[in-house]
């Protein structure tokens, strides 16, 4: 008689914790499946040289970053600041992937707020942030000499995610 | 039996949706769980529910021996299965297993129900004497078997033989889907109180006679989200659906969608019978009855006992 | 006003209908697979939706790669397997049949063969009960209940 009501009892239990759990968890977030993986060679556009391209393959044995956004992304206006920050105080090597964007816009907008980026693709048709997963803006990606993605960050680029996660990673990166 | 098949798709759907966010919580990954898991869940559970459901009507008359019972059986078996694949070789715009399958269940429940019902008239009273007669309880049992049977044939014909198809089409270009023809008569635009938006015209007709006169809009609301309503024309054999897409060019030519679901309205149609029948059959006061009477004689005992 | 709308569509689930785009497939069977495909393609942007549904930018790039595969003839598990090794099984309406979501697929059927187990021990049991005589005390209950139901 006594395990009748024990059985649901115990299920139900488990089911509040693993629910709990789940409540603290974010349901939109996509964790990457491309971490500790070689990232796919892009050559995109250059934003700012027509006929020109801007060619991963040419970040070969150095550690750096690769930053997609894009005028429509109000996140992205948001860690430019930071972006300018890295790039000159930091001498951090950025990369930036200018996803889906009016090429125009995005040439007025770096010109107006400054450009931390050593090189722009445009990408008009999602194929390089595909393939290194994207699915939203902004989203940051820390990649080796050996061109193996490291670490992504999804939304704004902030000092404390700077600090906390990808400087140390960086510094141990730049040893080997 | 039938209570093991319900509670079980019930069990299944719940499975499905909490799998996720269990293999989330422990961290195991994320996984996504869709139709088509809910669907080889369902579908291979609503197959022998129907058929249990049959059995069921007709066991009920219990004066049967088990011989008359399955030769009962046999004879409504062996008429499902030929009506069933019959509609389906003449009547289908082509065969397909499924939707025989289909048929054959829900005509296997149709006629189960209705023999359940023949049965009931026996010699003494008159067909409509019974049916006046008919407890609240039998009344939802032949509206829930009903609902069931229409349900099933709405999804079964309406997964298996919609059609939709995207196309091009010109001012004055027609484009012809599952029978019916759909002349593309252009698009205006017109001014709503708080949007924008383009409204075309498409004149549907079926070999030649007029059936319906659709208005798809494509609005633009003052937030800047473009927004689609589409042309509907209703129907209890079928639901056509055009929806307006995207301008191409500038002579007037839109991208447009045209859906013709056949039955689908038999889907809604089978749930308000089954819900329908579920409150009948809940609410006979036989069940109250029973419970009252069933209270008051063991009070009447505990008092007798007490004294 | 572009930006805004851009902006607007990122914050908001958008619309039931899809941007229409008119794809040109060879054959029937060609274009059955396409639509097989964006219907089980989770989208990422509007995580409710299918590709096919879905009106994201990334849902639109995602199906014009759909169809640019299924065009060269590639067979769906390399459509699928594209998609997997980029965003992994989330992306996947039809979760695949592993060590993980052995549970989900056979969970139903052991519940059912449970049930069932279940039903069959409780019919086994009635039937006992049954044929065990009735106490003087039933006798007068199912007198008493027959006789006020049949005035």
């Amino acid at each position: 008689m006594k395990a009748r009501f024990l059985i649901p009892l115990g299920v139900f239990l488990v089911l509040v914790v693993l629910l709990g759990v789940g409540l603290t968890l974010d349901p939109r977030d996509v964790p990457s499946v491309l971490i500790d993986k070689k990232a796919s060679e892009f050559s995109l556009p250059d934003l700012f040289d027509p006929g020109g391209t801007v060619d991963s393959s040419s970040m070969k044995g150095k550690v750096w970053l690769v930053n997609v956004w894009g005028t429509w992304c109000p996140e992205c206006w948001r860690e430019h600041d930071f972006l300018i920050y890295l790039a000159k105080q930091e001498k951090v090597p950025i990369v930036g992937i200018d996803w889906r964007d009016d090429d125009a816009e995005a040439k007025q907008f770096l010109l107006e707020k400054g450009n931390p980026f050593i090189a722009v693709g445009a990408d008009h048709e999602s194929n390089a942030i595909m393939d290194l997963g994207v699915y939203g803006a902004p989203e940051t990606f820390l990649i080796d000499k050996q061109g193996v993605i490291r670490k992504k960050h999804k939304g704004a680029m902030t000092l404390q995610v700077w600090r906390d996660e990808f400087k140390p990673l960086m510094e141990k990166l730049e040893k080997n | 039996m039938n209570n093991v098949f319900l509670v079980v798709a019930c069990a299944g759907v719940l499975l499905g949706t909490l799998y996720p966010l269990v293999i989330d919580a422990l961290g195991a990954g994320k996984i996504s769980v869709g139709p088509p898991y809910f669907n080889s869940v369902f579908i291979p559970l609503t197959i022998p529910l129907a058929i249990f459901v049959g059995v069921g009507a007709l066991a009920r008359w219990k004066e049967d021996s088990a011989a008359r019972l399955a030769r009962k059986l046999a004879l409504t078996l062996v008429v499902s299965l030929t009506a069933g694949f019959g509609l389906t070789l003449l009547l289908a715009p082509r065969f397909s297993w499924g939707a025989a399958l289909g048929l054959v269940l829900a005509i296997w429940v149709t006629l189960t129900t209705s023999m359940w019902l023949v049965d009931r008239v026996g010699g003494r009273r008159g067909f409509w004497h019974t049916l006046m007669t008919l407890p609240r309880g039998g009344w939802g049992m032949m509206f829930g078997h009903m609902g069931l049977a229409v349900f099933i044939v709405g999804i079964t014909l309406t997964s298996i033989y919609s059609t939709e198809k995207d196309v091009r089409l010109d001012r004055g270009q027609s484009y012809s889907l599952g029978g019916y023809d759909f002349l593309f008569k252009g698009a205006e635009p017109v001014t709503g109180p708080n949007y924008q938006a383009h409204q075309a015209e498409i004149e549907v007709t079926r070999e030649g006679a007029f059936v319906a006169l659709l208005h798809p809009q494509k609005r633009n609301y003052q937030t800047g989200m473009p927004m689609t309503e589409a042309g509907i024309d209703a129907g209890l054999t079928r639901d056509l659906f055009v929806a307006l897409g995207e301008p191409l060019g500038d002579q007037g030519a839109w991208s447009l969608r045209i859906y013709h679901k056949p039955f689908i309205r038999w889907i809604w149609l089978g749930f308000i019978f089954m819900a329908f029948g579920g409150v009948l059959a809940a609410t006979d006061k036989r069940y109250f009855q029973l419970a009252r009477k069933a209270r008051a004689v063991a009070a009447s005992r505990a008092a007798a006992g007490a004294a | 006003m572009k930006r805004l709308g851009w902006m607007l569509l990122l914050l908001f689930p958008v619309m039931v209908l899809a941007r229409i785009e008119v794809y040109q497939f060879d054959d029937a069977a060609t274009e059955a697979r396409y639509k097989q495909l964006i219907d089980e393609l989770r989208c990422l942007v509007c995580q409710n939706q299918n590709l096919a549904d879905s009106n994201a930018e990334l849902a639109q790039d995602m199906r014009r790669i759909t169809y640019e595969m299924v065009s060269r003839g590639e067979p769906n598990e390399k459509v699928i397997t594209f998609m997997v090794q980029r965003y992994g099984e989330f992306v996947l309406y039809r979760p695949p049949f592993q060590a993980s979501t052995a549970m989900l697929w056979t969970g139903p059927f052991i519940i059912l063969a449970v049930a069932i187990v279940l039903l069959l021990t409780f019919i086994r049991r009635r039937a006992q009960e049954k044929t065990q005589s009735l106490t003087a005390e039933d006798h007068e209950r199912a007198r008493q209940l027959l006789d006020d139901h049949k005035t």
